[in-house]
């Protein structure tokens, strides 16, 4: 009994770490390749769409006036710019601030959202804000985002020249990623296992997922979806599914930079990230039951990757860490013996070699004090995310237990300045 | 010059002389002599008498060939018949005219001896249980077991030669006679007492002279990766500094009953070392045949039998023949696989053997029912120092066996014993008279499995072919499963991998610093 749960959890945790290894071969590949069309693209001078950004703010004070900053230095026509800021249902100031924006730079279209359509959530939101646009392409950014000066122009360039791309997503980095110890945790996270992983995902697969920032997407896609979920918690990976099923694919185009805010205190992460693991339960148990159904095949595989992800992977880490822990005391008489040592070893290091590779990519991220950071990472920010997962998965079946209804966690803002750029 | 000669011939023929009687017993097993069994049933089943006669016969002849009545081949190329009546039974024409016919030699045992009156003028009046048996102007008289039905005749046996007679009270049965040409043996069943005194006897029958010498051998058993080393090694010594040639009936697996774990000889490095050097002195290694549970199937005990040769020879452990242990129970099916695989057997007899295997044969054997393969048989069963009985049992044995020339005196003595016990076994063999120590090098075994094969000639040569491929070799020598294998592939893939990502990580740090360079030469800094 104890050797077949033990290869069951070799089995998965291996399954999960060479999928990533994978992947992460992948996303190397892809960062040597992903400017080469660029050339090209750049030469044939479409005449520029008009494109709408849609901002969700919700008591956003702290960061929305950066935010609107960096969106006024966009790179773009400001005649085929319009800035949707969606105030839903502020209590500070942010509604304020954008008025106050809005009377000084008229593209930037303020959008105070009214009940019974306040306060549902960031899916609300853009959904109002939606209503309000009128560009051809619609770009949606997080209220604490600051995308570099191209972003825009290259999100645009890629959709104009890639006809089977319903959606093109960017990269984003962190913002504060030097102002505590989650932070630089959090930004190594991010560049390692957000982008590369998106990246390999892209690169062996042409699946990308949508990050919630940083993408722009056809309104005529979005027109037909019936714009975004408003029941999901993980409206991303909700859209994402839908889009491929609509027959079109996401294209990762790592040329297009935002930073954003991430949180710098564990509580506030905890609930930010509870939030995500559910949203994404919730998307994986919704799409489950069709995934034969499903028109594209690689999102059918993407899903079950995220029903490794966070609901098979943690299970079998745990279980591979009580039999560790049982096996201690009393011997279990396990016959997997030198090379499951060993592969512990290699999973272990596979984490810092990949990590590694994905920092070198940044400019000045590849540096000692990452580095012992990550040797240190493993141990405890990763480990905090299986409880978390495990966690979430608790929330998710109590709330399905007992119907209760999904409340949207608003993450914590700092308005902590750049310190990266 | 001429003188020179002559010693060298005479040396020669001392040589092959002393070639020869080493080699007796195989010279008989070598006979030219065919001999058919003809048995009577009213069913197919072949019953253990014959597969006695077959031992027995077997011995004597070159080859033996078992028919029902009902399936007569022609009997011309054939020497000596055995006609088997085991039950009542009115025989055809054809076969009672073709026995008549034969010119060589038949014996007739049990039933229907009434209707071969031209060959042996007989008649079956009656059943006696006799207690005792004895052959004529021989040996006195020994106890049975138990009572032992014979067959009694109303005939006048003046003119017959009575070879073997039964004895109840004061009065005697005849159980084997002989009309000059033919035989008659009365017995229903063949017990271990008469099975020694039946091979005895088969010297007349075949009119081979028997041989004084006897052979003897002592089996060590039970050697397996978690035996004791040291103590191995005081059997081993004591043996070799006797002149005993030693055999050891070796398993590659060991599994603790306790703890329910396996060792190997990967586990027992120097047990194995130990191993390697006896067999390089001559030591004979035997494989132990696996023992199985009820519901394997006959596909799966394939892959064990060839599993458990394939790792001996891995660890250069080279089993040359297939010994049974009196503790397993066997099945037909295991002869049939056995010898599928082997040209040697070791077996002592067991109750609950199959009937083939059910009572050794005091000579060494090579029956119709292993297919060209010898048997060794372990006549002494097995050295039991803690049990009274065996002990009686073992010297009964040797008293019975020594009446048959050329009779083999093979016990088996667990690996676990102390030294002592085996010296009192050697002191106990020394009754027997004109013994020689057997060993299994001068004869000739086959071990064929998949990817292996050991083959060892008369003179001790022994070849090995080994093709198994490197990644069954390197299970078998690290002990690995499937799943392990699979696992250290998997190391190595990944291993792979994070010495590709180390190289990576410094072409894209060589990358970035020549773009940063190129970066700052743009902008002049």
């Amino acid at each position: 009994m104890a050797n077949s749960l033990f290869i069951l959890s070799l089995v998965i945790i291996w399954t999960m770490l060479l999928y990533h290894m994978f992947l992460m071969q992948g996303g190397y590949l892809h960062y040597l390749k992903y400017m080469k069309p660029m050339k090209e693209w750049e030469k044939n001078q479409q005449p520029l769409p008009k494109v709408s950004i849609l901002i969700p703010a919700h008591n956003e004070e702290v960061v929305i006036e950066r935010t609107i900053k960096a969106m006024l230095k966009l790179k773009y026509p400001r005649e085929k710019l319009e800035i949707i800021v969606i105030n839903d249902n502020s209590s500070d100031r942010t509604g304020e601030i954008i008025d106050r924006y809005h009377q000084q730079y008229p593209q930037i279209i303020p959008v105070h959202t009214k009940p019974p359509n306040a306060g549902k959530g960031k899916s609300g939101a853009l959904n109002q804000g939606l209503l309000a646009s009128s560009g051809e392409i619609i770009v949606v950014y997080d209220a604490d985002n600051t995308p570099e000066s191209m972003a825009l122009h290259y999100l645009v360039l890629a959709m104009q020249n890639d006809p089977k791309a319903g959606v093109i997503v960017g990269k984003f980095r962190v913002v504060n990623s030097k102002q505590t110890l989650l932070t630089r945790f959090i930004n190594i996270e991010t560049i390692s296992f957000q982008w590369m992983a998106q990246a390999g995902r892209w690169f062996w697969f042409k699946v990308s997922t949508i990050p919630g920032t940083n993408f722009a997407i056809r309104r005529s896609i979005i027109t037909v979806l019936g714009g975004w979920d408003e029941k999901a918690l993980a409206e991303d990976t909700e859209l994402t599914i839908r889009v491929y099923n609509l027959g079109y694919y996401i294209r990762f185009f790592p040329a297009a930079i935002t930073w954003e805010e991430e949180p710098e205190v564990w509580k506030v992460w905890w609930k930010q990230r509870t939030r995500w693991a559910r949203g994404n339960q919730y998307v994986v148990l919704k799409f489950l039951k069709q995934i034969f159904r499903m028109q594209n095949k690689s999102i059918m595989f993407d899903l079950i990757y995220f029903f490794f992800t966070y609901f098979l992977f943690f299970i079998g880490v745990i279980l591979s860490g009580v039999l560790f822990v049982v096996n201690s005391f009393v011997d279990l008489n396990l016959q997997v013996g030198m090379v499951s040592m060993v592969l512990w070893v290699l999973a272990y290091l596979l984490y810092v070699t990949e990590v590694m590779i994905a920092l070198s990519i940044e400019k000045e991220e590849m540096n000692s004090k990452n580095l012992v950071i990550v040797l240190f990472m493993y141990f405890t920010y990763s480990q905090v995310w299986i409880a978390l997962v495990m966690y979430a998965l608790y929330l998710e079946i109590k709330r399905k237990i007992f119907k209760q209804e999904i409340r949207w966690y608003k993450t914590e803002r700092f308005g902590s300045k750049n310190n990266n750029k | 010059m001429q003188r020179k000669n002559w010693i060298v011939l005479s040396l020669s023929f001392i040589l092959l002389f002393l070639a020869f009687s080493d080699r007796v017993y195989a010279n008989q097993i070598d006979s030219s002599f065919h001999t058919l069994i003809i048995y009577s049933k009213n069913n197919d089943n072949q019953e253990e008498m014959i597969d006695q006669l077959d031992q027995l016969a077997s011995h004597f002849s070159s080859t033996v060939t078992i028919a029902n009545d009902t399936n007569l081949p022609s009997l011309k190329r054939y020497h000596y018949v055995f006609y088997v009546g085991l039950e009542e039974k009115k025989l055809s024409p054809t076969l009672i005219k073709g026995l008549n016919d034969f010119s060589g030699k038949i014996i007739f045992c049990g039933f229907n001896i009434e209707q071969f009156q031209e060959r042996i003028d007989l008649d079956i009046v009656d059943r006696v249980n006799v207690k005792d048996i004895s052959f004529v102007n021989g040996y006195q008289k020994q106890a049975l077991v138990k009572f032992n039905e014979m067959l009694t005749l109303n005939n006048d046996i003046a003119e017959y030669e009575v070879l073997i007679e039964g004895w109840r009270g004061n009065r005697s049965y005849p159980i084997l006679i002989s009309n000059g040409n033919d035989y008659y043996f009365a017995a229903k069943s063949i017990d271990e007492l008469l099975f020694h005194y039946l091979a005895q006897s088969f010297y007349s029958i075949f009119q081979v002279k028997g041989q004084v010498n006897k052979s003897a051998f002592i089996k060590i058993d039970d050697v397996h990766p978690g035996t004791d080393r040291e103590r191995l090694t005081k059997l081993t010594s004591y043996l070799s500094s006797n002149g005993i040639p030693i055999i050891l009936t070796v398993s590659p697996i060991y599994e603790n009953k306790e703890s329910g774990k396996e060792l190997h000889f990967s586990d027992s490095r120097e047990l194995m070392r130990s191993l390697q050097a006896l067999q390089k002195k001559g030591a004979t290694i035997i494989l132990s045949y696996p023992t199985f549970s009820e519901q394997i199937s006959l596909e799966e005990k394939k892959a064990i039998i060839e599993e458990h040769i394939q790792e001996l020879a891995v660890y250069q452990l080279f089993p040359v023949a297939v010994s049974f242990s009196s503790s397993q129970v066997l099945k037909e099916e295991d002869i049939v696989l056995s010898r599928s695989y082997f040209t040697s057997f070791f077996s002592a007899s067991n109750e609950f053997y199959p009937s083939q295997l059910k009572r050794t044969p005091p000579l060494i054997t090579k029956p119709t029912y292993l297919d060209g393969s010898i048997w060794f048989p372990e006549t002494l069963g097995e050295m039991e120092p803690f049990n009274p009985t065996s002990l009686l049992h073992l010297k009964r044995k040797m008293n019975e066996l020594q009446m048959v020339e050329g009779s083999i005196f093979g016990i088996t003595f667990d690996s676990y014993l102390e030294l002592d016990v085996l010296i009192e076994l050697v002191n106990r063999m020394k009754v027997i008279s004109d013994k020689q120590w057997m060993d299994f090098n001068d004869w000739e075994h086959s071990v064929n499995v998949p990817f292996i094969s050991i083959q060892m000639n008369e003179d001790g040569t022994l070849t090995v072919n080994n093709n198994l491929p490197f990644i069954r070799e390197f299970m078998y020598k690290q002990q690995l499963s499937f799943f392990e294998l699979a696992l250290w592939i998997l190391a190595m893939v990944v291993a792979l991998f994070i010495i590709a990502f180390f190289i990576y990580t410094f072409q894209l740090k060589l990358r970035l610093r020549k773009s940063l360079f190129l970066e700052r030469s743009k902008h002049g800094q």
